[in-house]
C-alpha cells in the first residue's frame, strides 16, 4: 500500500504543488498546506476504490484540503533543507539566463494573481489550466459543466486585468 | 494577451514541483502518517476530549454528591444530555471521514452541516445543561448543608431569586457561547458558506 501511494503521489505530485501554491501566499503556510494535503490524501487512500480516476480524486481530496485551510503558524513541515533547498534555488537562478529568470518571474506574478481570486474561482482556475475538460472539472467541482464554462469565461477575465495591471506585458 | 500563454507558462511549474517534491529529504509516506490539523480533526479531537473530561466530571460528582436525596436526577439529566449530544457528534464525526473525497460542493455542504450540528450541540449543551444544573446545584448545595425542603419558609422568594440568577446566567452563557462558537468554527462557516453561495449561484446564471 505504502509503494502504490508513493507511486501515485510521484506521479501526481504537480497537483499538490500547484494547488499549495495557488491557496498559500507564504513558504510557511504553502509547507503546511502541502503536507496537509499529503495526510488527508493518506486517509482518504484505503477508501479509494478506483471508481474515479486517481487525478480526479486526488483534485477533489487537495481542493478540499485547501479550501478548509487556515493558516497556522506554530506547525511547520520538519524538513528545513526544503526552505533551504528553495533560497538556493532562487540565488541559483540570480545567474541564470535572463529568459530563465523571465520565466520564472511570469510563474511568480500568475500565482500571485491567482491568489487574489476567490477561493471557489482559485479551483475552477487551475483545473482549467491543468487542461481538465469542463465535464471533468465539473466532476471535480460538483456543478454543472455549462455553469464551468460559464464561470471559466468571468474568471479569466478577472485573471487577465489583474496580470495587466501587475505588470504581465512588461516581463 | 493571449490565453495560451497562461498555458505555456503553467506546464514550466512542473519544474518547481519536481524539484519541491526532490527536495522533500524524507519519504512521502512519513509525511503524510503524520498528525491531521484539519478543521475536522479538531472537532474530532474536542469531541473526544468532551467525551472523557464529561466521564471525569460525572465520576467527580458521584464520588462526591452519592448520598446527596436530589443526585438520581442530576444523574439521569446529565446522562441522557451526554448520550443524547456527545455520542452522537462522534457518530457523525466518524461518517464524515470521506468529506474530503467528495466532490467539492458537496463536501462543502457536508462540512457546513458538520458546523451547524456541532453548533447546535453547544448552545444546547449550554441553554439546557448549564441552568438546569444550576438550580439542582442550588438545591444540592442547600441538602448537603444540612437544610431540609420543610425548612424553606419562603419558597416563592427562593424561586424568585433563582428565577433571576437563571436568567441572568443564561444571558451569560448565550453571549460567551456564541462568542466561544464564531471563535472556534466562525470563519470557517462564513467562508464556507460564501463559497457554497457562489457554486450554487448557477440556478440564477443559467
Amino acid at each position: 500500500m505504502e509503494e502504490t501511494f508513493k507511486h501515485i503521489i510521484t506521479d501526481h505530485n504537480g497537483i499538490l504543488y500547484k494547488i499549495a501554491r495557488s491557496y498559500a501566499s507564504e513558504q510557511a503556510d504553502f509547507d503546511d498546506l502541502y503536507q496537509e494535503i499529503l495526510v488527508q490524501l493518506w486517509q482518504s487512500f484505503p477508501r479509494f476504490e478506483g471508481k474515479a480516476k486517481v487525478s480526479t480524486w486526488i483534485y477533489r481530496v487537495a481542493l478540499n484540503t485547501a479550501l478548509t485551510f487556515t493558516k497556522k503558524k506554530k506547525r511547520k513541515l520538519a524538513t528545513s533543507q526544503v526552505t533551504a533547498w528553495i533560497a538556493d534555488t532562487v540565488e541559483d537562478s540570480a545567474s541564470q539566463l535572463a529568459f530563465e529568470k523571465a520565466q520564472q518571474k511570469r510563474i511568480d506574478l500568475l500565482y500571485l494573481c491567482i491568489n487574489e481570486l476567490a477561493k471557489e474561482e482559485r479551483a475552477l482556475i487551475l483545473l482549467h489550466l491543468e487542461g481538465k475538460s469542463y465535464e471533468e472539472s465539473a466532476e471535480i467541482m460538483g456543478i454543472t459543466s455549462n455553469y464551468v464554462g460559464v464561470k471559466i469565461m468571468r474568471i479569466k477575465k478577472r485573471l487577465f486585468t489583474l496580470l495587466s495591471e501587475k505588470g504581465y506585458g512588461g516581463i | 494577451m493571449e490565453e495560451f500563454d497562461l498555458g505555456a507558462i503553467w506546464k514550466e511549474n512542473e519544474e518547481g514541483a519536481n524539484a519541491y517534491y526532490e527536495g522533500l529529504g524524507e519519504d512521502v509516506v512519513e509525511i503524510a502518517r503524520r498528525q491531521s490539523s484539519s478543521v475536522v480533526q479538531r472537532m474530532k479531537r474536542n469531541a473526544w476530549i468532551e467525551l472523557l473530561a464529561g466521564i471525569l466530571l460525572w465520576a467527580g460528582i458521584f464520588y462526591w454528591f452519592k448520598d446527596n436525596p436530589l443526585f438520581g436526577y442530576l444523574a439521569g439529566f446529565g446522562l441522557i444530555i451526554y448520550l443524547g449530544t456527545g455520542v452522537g457528534l462522534y457518530k457523525m464525526l466518524i461518517r464524515f471521514r470521506e468529506i474530503n473525497s467528495m466532490n467539492v460542493f458537496d463536501s462543502i455542504t457536508a462540512y457546513l452541516k458538520l458546523f451547524r450540528k456541532s453548533y447546535r450541540r453547544a448552545q444546547l449543551l449550554m441553554y439546557v445543561l448549564l441552568p438546569i444544573g444550576y438550580t439542582l446545584g442550588f438545591f444540592m448545595g442547600f441538602l448537603a448543608a444540612g437544610g431540609t425542603i420543610d425548612k424553606i419558609q419562603d419558597p416563592w422568594k427562593i424561586g424568585l431569586i433563582l428565577s433571576i440568577s437563571v436568567l441572568i446566567l443564561a444571558a451569560f452563557i448565550w453571549f460567551t457561547t456564541r462568542k466561544y462558537m464564531y471563535w472556534m468554527y466562525g470563519q470557517y462557516i462564513d467562508e464556507l458558506q460564501d463559497i457554497h453561495d457562489n457554486l450554487k449561484e448557477e440556478e440564477l446564471v443559467l
